[in-house]
C-alpha cells in the first residue's frame, strides 16, 4: 500500500469526526427546538452518527471509517408543565426534545480529540513520505 | 553503470507513485522495482536492456508525469472549490495539496537524479 493510503485513513477519520461534531452542534442548538424541521407537530429529534469500517482500496487491507447512517436514540421526550406557552399541549405541557446536553458534551469533546489523532496520524504518515524522499538525497 | 543504477532506482520510484495516485497497485509491486535496482547493479552494464519491451523507462515516467498532473489539477480544484464557498472540508483540501506537494518532490528528486546521470556519463573521460 502507498504511503497516500495512510493519508487517506486517516482523512477518512477527520471527515467522520467533523459529521459526528456537527451532529452534536446540531442536537445542541436544538436542545430547546419544540418543532422539527420534518414534522413540525413534534420537538426536534436528537441524531447520533453510525460509523462503520471501510476498506480503502482492492489492494489494502487497512480499512478507513465512514458514517453509514444518522439513527434517532429512543430517548422520551421531556415534558415540561408550561401553559402560557404557545406550544402547550391541552394539558399545558410543552414537549422538549431528548437532547442529552452533556452527553452531546462529552461527544464533543471526544469528537475534537479523535479529530486530533487522526492529523496527528495524517502528519507522521506525510512526515514518513518525506523522510523516504530524503533517502535520495546525496 | 554509475549512470545506470540510478535510472533504475528512479523507474521503481515513479512505478509507485503513479500507483498511489490510481490506487491499484500494492506495495509488493513497488518492492518488485526495488529488486530492479538490484539487478542493475551488474557490472556488464546491460541491465537497462532487461526491461520489456511495452514498459520502457520513458512510458513509466510519462505515466507518473500524468498522474502527478492529475493530483495537482485535483488539488487545484479543491483549493478553488473550498475558496469559493464550496462543500469541500479543509482537511480534505489540506491533504490533497500535501500528496500534490509529495509526488511534486518525488517528480524533482526524479528529474535531479535523471539530469545528474546524464552529466555523471557527460563527464566520462575519453
Amino acid at each position: 500500500m502507498s504511503v497516500f493510503d495512510t493519508i487517506r485513513i486517516a482523512a477518512s477519520g477527520l471527515t467522520a469526526e467533523r459529521l459526528r461534531m456537527d451532529v452534536a452542534a446540531s442536537n445542541l442548538a436544538n436542545a430547546q427546538s419544540t418543532h422539527s424541521q420534518t414534522d413540525p407537530t413534534q420537538p426536534y429529534q436528537d441524531e447520533a452518527v453510525v460509523f462503520q469500517a471501510q476498506q480503502m482500496g482492492p489492494e489494502t487491507a487497512a480499512q478507513g471509517v465512514s458514517a453509514i447512517a444518522i439513527l434517532n436514540p429512543t430517548r422520551p421526550d421531556v415534558r415540561v408543565y408550561d401553559p402560557g406557552n404557545p406550544d402547550a399541549d391541552t394539558q399545558g405541557f410543552v414537549t422538549y426534545p431528548n437532547v442529552d446536553v452533556s452527553s452531546e458534551m462529552t461527544d464533543i469533546m471526544g469528537a475534537a480529540r479523535s479529530y486530533q489523532v487522526d492529523a496527528t496520524v495524517a502528519q507522521a504518515a506525510k512526515q514518513q513520505a518525506l523522510d523516504a524522499l530524503d533517502l535520495g538525497k546525496a | 553503470m554509475n549512470a545506470i543504477s540510478p535510472i533504475s532506482a528512479v523507474s521503481a520510484i515513479t512505478g509507485s507513485s503513479g500507483a498511489s495516485s490510481i490506487g491499484s497497485l500494492s506495495g509488493t509491486s513497488s518492492i518488485a522495482g526495488t529488486s530492479s535496482i538490484g539487478g542493475s547493479n551488474t557490472v556488464d552494464g546491460t541491465a537497462a536492456g532487461t526491461q520489456a519491451p511495452g514498459d520502457s523507462f520513458l512510458n513509466s515516467l510519462s505515466d507518473a508525469f500524468g498522474s502527478l498532473n492529475t493530483q495537482l489539477t485535483s488539488a487545484d480544484a479543491a483549493v478553488a472549490d473550498f475558496a469559493s464557498g464550496g462543500s469541500a472540508d479543509l482537511h480534505t483540501v489540506m491533504l490533497q495539496m500535501e500528496e500534490a506537494s509529495i509526488s511534486l518532490k518525488a517528480a524533482t528528486d526524479v528529474q535531479s537524479k535523471l539530469i545528474e546521470a546524464y552529466q555523471d556519463i557527460m563527464r566520462t573521460q575519453v
